[in-house]
């Protein structure tokens, strides 16, 4: 039967392509089927122009920086500060980061955010403007190297096992990291500073997210849920240096990035200490003199407009994952729905130009229980929020990463523990989900590991 | 038993892996088999063999001329010595250049898994990296005029490349380099041809930015290496063991890989010798026919490799990255500047096998040779009109080097990129090409989609 359906439909495509450009090809150039490591690799169609600037992007995102002043002077200005050298160290075949390595020591795709409380020591135009109140003496991300000056300090991680049963007695274990600071070189942290650890998202489906109207997102904002569903969803209201405006945030796990230009900007800034247009200064704070004195790169941006701009179109013209699409995964699909999965990771919206696509999200921030609380704010998204994560690309995530690490910390190692450290809004989908029978958790997991 | 087939690639097709075949390949998209018999495809593939073959001993034996001319000048540093080594080594990049094309078609000298790995060991990183960190091999010159230190040449005990594992250097063996090469990254490139280029020339000090930098030796000179740097200067002597070593090296390399394709002996898969060469044939028997290829197996790896090699390697790489940053860094050849031959021989290594042909003598039926005419009209048109930009390029590489042709203003630029999107739109041809042989491929399958690691 299904060859049958198959046949036909491909033969459509095969007689129709010269005739003219019949919706399903034009899918097939913003979406891939693959489900290799390269999967979230694939640049949509372009012209001989956009192919230059995808190209001048991807070698901006993948080259490794170097500290100035170097021989390679169009790539130098890596630092003094930094946690890691290449855009792709962290986000390896364009996939999320991976927290450990092989001796369990953590990787640079494992960053530690550090903040001070917002009902302490507020400084309030910086945090009009950051969102937060940085650490005074380390900044707003601890960097674990330095570059002709002292590295910030190191990350140790602990592990604690929690043990749980489903609701047939199937007994799961989850794994709970705490990540600390260690060797600390410019002194203790602030007595009030909170440790945000981050672990690099995958970077899928952008350029289709970002072409959502702001509309589309705030229709399903229920800030007060008076709905009374227990879902409430609220949009983070941010700065953005881009458009020197507040604006709705859609990328970052709390929302914090207006779009894929401001969201690299910030991550050039923080990860890998570049100057550039929308963060100009170097990534010191006032207490560290031999950063500030450090050699600077040649120009006046690390990282001019022009290679910022092509780093965000080399990451919003890629291809976004297709779902498979099969009895097993339709079955699974109707469970995500009947247990209220698609509340928040909601499937399909339209883009301002007409695409349909499923990232299986409504780029809210949903409170997800203290159990996940990251003890961070970030304008308005609180220490327990987070903005729903897409799950388009979620079943290659392994592949493309060489392990499945999920959540902020990358504390879930399957599809299945991300779902049990779901709580607050989630709490209720997550106990249906712990009370389904096992061949409907199988299901369901394989409808997800499909995306 | 072929309705099978076609519905199997419909099937594919539908699951969104064929679509783009309409939109990227262009031409005829028409996936009904040809009529290719299977002996066809196995005269194809037998003409590949042997140009490889033939272009792989030519290979070796003038890398064998340029390991000779490193010994002479060695044993005795004298400038007329450094000329003939530079010489030797310009003409073992002729050579060695047609050979690219075998590259990324899981064959003998990059093939990343399976016994092909395992038996020849993927020596091309070792042969060809490219860019270097040249700081890590001996001596530069920094943007601030500073002379660096702590490279492979000025270490005595342990060196430690940037990121990557200790390598023992006291003595600088062939065994040492290995070891060093990409250890630590990629850009960690310690062996093979530019290592060599930069121990002969030395750096080309012409920055990234033409328009702020001034340093540069002009347009039509490439790196000037000192010949005190082999006689008087510190390390000579360490300098000249680094030349002796890597060209021993890519003798050995180069030997491995031209053994693996030839035909004189009966194939031996325990040694290696003729073993690529016969499964890729079929011919492999005994316990050995297991490693034997399926001719439309062998025929898309092929495929595959040759767009993916003019396309994502030759065009995107090698000269859009250069062209579009623009950067000197970015070219092949960047030492020695000889990019524009690395251009010329690349390119004419694909039109080789794409015609059947090897030093303009047909070696036997062609991929091209069994096209439709409508297909053949359509490679007919781009390769004439890359002949003409790949010539341009070359002529115009007497009054500028490549490295000038790409700046801001050269009257060449446009020229080379015209060049590099044409050789995009031959690469996606392989689409259309190997339809004609039942095959059916994407323009994502001829694009690499993780090319750029520069």
């Amino acid at each position: 039967m299904m060859k049958i359906i198959a046949f036909a439909s491909a033969a459509l495509l095969f007689t129709g392509c010269f005739e003219k450009k019949s919706e399903a090809v034009s899918h097939a150039e913003l979406f891939t089927s693959d489900f290799s490591k390269r999967a979230f690799s694939h640049a949509v169609k372009l012209d001989h122009a956009e192919q230059d600037i995808f190209m001048l992007g991807k070698s901006f995102f993948s080259k490794p920086w170097v500290e100035a002043p170097s021989v390679t002077t169009a790539r130098d200005g890596l630092g003094p500060l930094f946690s890691a050298n290449s855009c792709i160290h962290c986000h390896p075949h364009n996939g999320g980061g991976v927290a450990l390595n092989e001796a369990l020591g953590v990787e640079r795709a494992l960053v530690l955010r550090l903040s001070l409380s917002h009902m302490k020591n507020i400084n309030n135009s910086l945090l009009a403007r950051e969102g937060f109140t940085p650490e005074p003496t380390y900044g707003a991300q601890l960097s674990i190297s330095g570059a002709g000056t002292a590295y910030e300090g190191g990350v140790e991680v602990h592990h604690r096992t929690i043990k749980g049963f489903y609701d047939d007695a199937t007994p799961y274990e989850l794994t709970l990291p705490t990540y600390t600071p260690s060797n600390l070189q410019y002194g203790a942290l602030d007595s009030h500073a909170n440790i945000a650890p981050r672990l690099a998202l995958p970077l899928v489906g952008l350029g289709l997210l970002e072409r959502l109207g702001d509309e589309a997102i705030l229709a399903n904002e229920d800030i007060n849920d008076s709905d009374r569903d227990g879902i409430s969803g609220k949009a983070n209201r941010i700065y953005s240096p881009e458009h020197n405006k507040t604006m709705i945030g859609r990328f970052a796990y709390k929302a914090t990035a207006v779009s894929v230009k401001h969201q690299s900007a910030d991550a050039a800034h923080n990860d890998m200490s570049l100057t550039n247009p929308l963060y100009p200064s170097e990534n010191c704070t006032t207490a560290q003199k031999e950063c500030n004195e450090a050699p600077k790169g040649r120009y006046a941006f690390d990282l001019p407009n022009e290679r910022l701009e092509a780093i965000a179109f080399y990451l919003t013209h890629l291809k976004a994952p297709l779902a498979q699409i099969n009895p097993t995964t339709k079955e699974g699909r109707d469970i995500f729905n009947q247990i209220g999965c698609n509340k928040c990771h909601i499937e399909e919206f339209t883009t301002l130009d007409g695409v349909k696509i499923r990232p299986y999200s409504d780029l809210l921030l949903h409170d997800m229980g203290v159990g996940l609380s990251d003890g961070h704010s970030d304008f308005l998204a609180t220490p327990n929020e987070f903005r729903t994560t897409p799950l388009w690309g979620l079943g290659r995530r392994e592949v493309t990463s060489g392990a499945m690490n999920l959540l902020h910390d990358g504390r879930a190692r399957t599809v299945e523990e991300a779902i049990l450290w779901h709580g607050g809004e989630a709490q209720s989908a997550k106990e249906a989900f712990a009370a389904l029978p096992k061949i409907k958790r199988t299901l369901l997991v394989e409808f997800l590991r499909g995306l | 038993m072929k309705r099978e087939i076609l519905l199997s690639s419909a099937v594919m097709a539908m699951l969104g892996f064929g679509l783009s075949a309409c939109g990227g390949g262009g031409g005829s998209s028409n996936n009904t088999p040809t009529g290719i018999t299977t002996a066809q495809k196995s005269a194809v593939l037998n003409t590949y063999a042997t140009i490889a073959e033939k272009n792989y001993e030519d290979a070796l034996t003038d890398a064998q001329a340029l390991k000779e001319a490193i010994d002479a000048f060695v044993a005795d540093p004298t400038q007329t010595k450094m000329d003939a080594a530079k010489a030797a080594w310009k003409s073992a990049r002729e050579s060695y250049g047609t050979t690219e094309i075998f590259r990324l078609s899981n064959g003998p000298v990059d093939a990343e898994s399976g016994w092909v790995a395992t038996m020849y060991g993927a020596p091309e990183g070792q042969m060809n990296a490219w860019p270097l960190d040249e700081n890590m091999i001996d001596y530069t010159t920094d943007a601030t005029g500073a002379t660096t230190s702590g490279n492979i040449i000025d270490t005595t005990g342990i060196f430690t490349p940037t990121g990557g594992e200790d390598v023992n250097v006291t003595t600088i063996t062939k065994e040492a380099l290995a070891a060093l090469n990409e250890n630590g990254g990629d850009a960690n490139v310690a062996s093979g041809y530019h290592a060599i280029e930069f121990l002969l020339w030395g750096q080309d000090q012409d920055y990234a930015s033409f328009i702020d930098d001034t340093v540069t030796n002009g347009a039509t000179t490439a790196g000037q290496r000192a010949l005190s740097d082999f006689t008087s200067a510190a390390n000579a002597d360490r300098r000249k063991a680094y030349l002796a070593a890597a060209a021993e090296l890519l003798v050995d390399d180069l030997t491995a890989i031209s053994n693996a394709w030839q035909s004189e002996n009966a194939p031996n898969c325990t040694t290696g010798l003729g073993c690529y060469r016969g499964a890729l044939l079929g011919t492999l028997s005994g316990t050995d026919a297991e490693k034997n290829i399926a001719p439309d197996d062998a025929l898309r790896d092929i495929f595959v490799g040759m767009g993916v090699f003019i396309k994502s390697e030759l065009a995107n790489e090698r000269m859009a990255v250069a062209v579009l940053t623009p950067s000197e860094e970015d070219e092949h050849s960047c030492f020695s500047d000889n990019t524009h031959r690395d251009i010329a021989t690349n390119y004419q290594g694909f039109v080789n096998v794409l015609k059947g042909e090897y030093r303009g003598t047909s070696q036997g039926s062609s991929f091209y040779s069994l096209l439709g005419t409508a297909q053949k009209g359509e490679v007919d048109t781009l390769i004439t009109s890359i002949n003409t930009k790949v010539e341009a390029i070359n002529t115009a590489a007497q009054s500028e080097h490549f490295d000038y042709q790409i700046k801001e203003g050269s009257s060449g630029r446009q020229n080379i990129v015209n060049a590099k999107n044409a050789m995009r739109d031959l690469g996606d041809k392989m689409v259309g090409v190997a339809s004609e042989f039942g095959i059916s491929l994407t323009t994502d399958d001829v694009t690499d989609s993780e090319e750029t690691q520069i």
